[in-house]
């Protein structure tokens, strides 16, 4: 340890034992009523982890869903109308192969599927917007203290 | 999250000061302070089933640098004011730590302590957040680095500047 290193290490330490400042004797209750306001919200205007656990298994089912019906349907529809989908060989034979089975799928998928590609965009547009308001909220939350009318600094 | 309203209230009472000190030291102190004490135990209250001790008064601590950082990053104008002062400038804001600094004969322990806590913050907010994230939150000069958005260069030459302010106050010298 070099001379320098240990004045370091000596000034540290007496940083380090200085004692904590005493809070403002606000502090307290600025928590408290903060706390008791945030008590009183509904439910779904708290963080989502703590909403009563039917309800969040039920929100993530919702976010969720669009992309099980694409995944459970519309893929299935698609494998089964574009042979070369066929067997994981197809993707494994060349990249040239399998750029043009997906070439000629999205052409089939253009001229067969408007229909379930228009859902399939809508319920994509609706999980967008689930997880954009999942995360708008998760946001909110942990500023959301702010936007009740808090005793702030009572002093 | 329906917790004990007493018990709350002697978990904010046990932790107050600590979580009001981190943030002081960071912040400086006055009502950022306290709003980012208040907004700490807030989020603790969210989570008060699952704070259980020892762990909450590390918990506690580390949100309260993270709310401060925060709070230092979204005021980033008034630090880039700060960090963007001359060389003349900065002597000069420094001497304020400095000022009226007892000799060492003349100090008690606890008076040095007292002293020394106050020439900390006094210190300007360019110099007294590096100095604080490296002594007291034991970050690397690259993790401070990183975390204010500054070069290396400057997080060492500002923790060596309050240093050296600190131990002027005590009337040490440079």
């Amino acid at each position: 340890m070099t001379p320098s290193q240990g004045s370091e290490d000596g000034f540290s330490r007496r940083l380090k034992a200085l004692p904590d400042l005493t809070a403002p004797a606000t502090l307290l209750p600025r928590v408290l009523a903060a706390a008791a306001a945030q008590q009183s919200r509904p439910w779904w205007r708290k963080a989502w982890w703590t909403w009563p656990l039917g309800m969040r298994l039920a929100y993530a089912g919702l976010m969720a869903l669009p992309i099980v019906l694409v995944l459970g349907w519309f893929l299935p529809l698609l494998y089964a109308q574009v042979p070369s989908f066929q067997g994981a060989g197809a993707f494994l034979s060349g990249f040239g192969r399998t750029a043009g089975a997906v070439g000629r799928a999205l052409a089939l998928v253009l001229e067969s599927f408007r229909l379930p590609l228009l859902a399939a965009g809508l319920l994509s547009y609706a999980a967008a917007v689930a997880a954009g308001a999942a995360i708008s909220r998760l946001a909110a939350c942990s500023g959301h203290h702010a936007a009740v009318p808090i005793p702030r600094r009572m002093s | 999250m329906a917790c004990d309203p007493a018990e709350f209230e002697r978990f904010v009472r046990r932790y107050q000061d600590m979580v009001y000190t981190t943030a002081a030291r960071l912040l400086g102190r006055g009502p950022d302070a306290e709003d980012v004490g208040q907004e700490t135990f807030l989020k603790a209250y969210e989570r008060f089933d699952s704070l259980v001790e020892p762990g909450a008064g590390a918990w506690l601590r580390t949100t309260a640098t993270n709310l401060s950082l925060n709070h230092l990053s979204r005021h980033r104008s008034r630090w880039k004011l700060f960090s963007q002062l001359s060389d003349d400038d900065s002597a000069r804001i420094e001497g304020r730590a400095s000022e009226s600094g007892p000799s060492a004969e003349a100090l008690s322990g606890a008076q040095e302590a007292q002293d020394l806590q106050e020439a900390l913050l006094r210190l300007p907010d360019h110099q007294r957040v590096p100095l604080v994230l490296f002594h007291f939150e034991d970050m690397s000069y690259e993790e401070i680095a990183s975390r204010l958005g500054v070069s290396l260069g400057k997080v060492k030459t500002d923790i060596f500047r309050a240093r050296a302010a600190l131990k002027s106050a005590l009337g040490e010298g440079a």
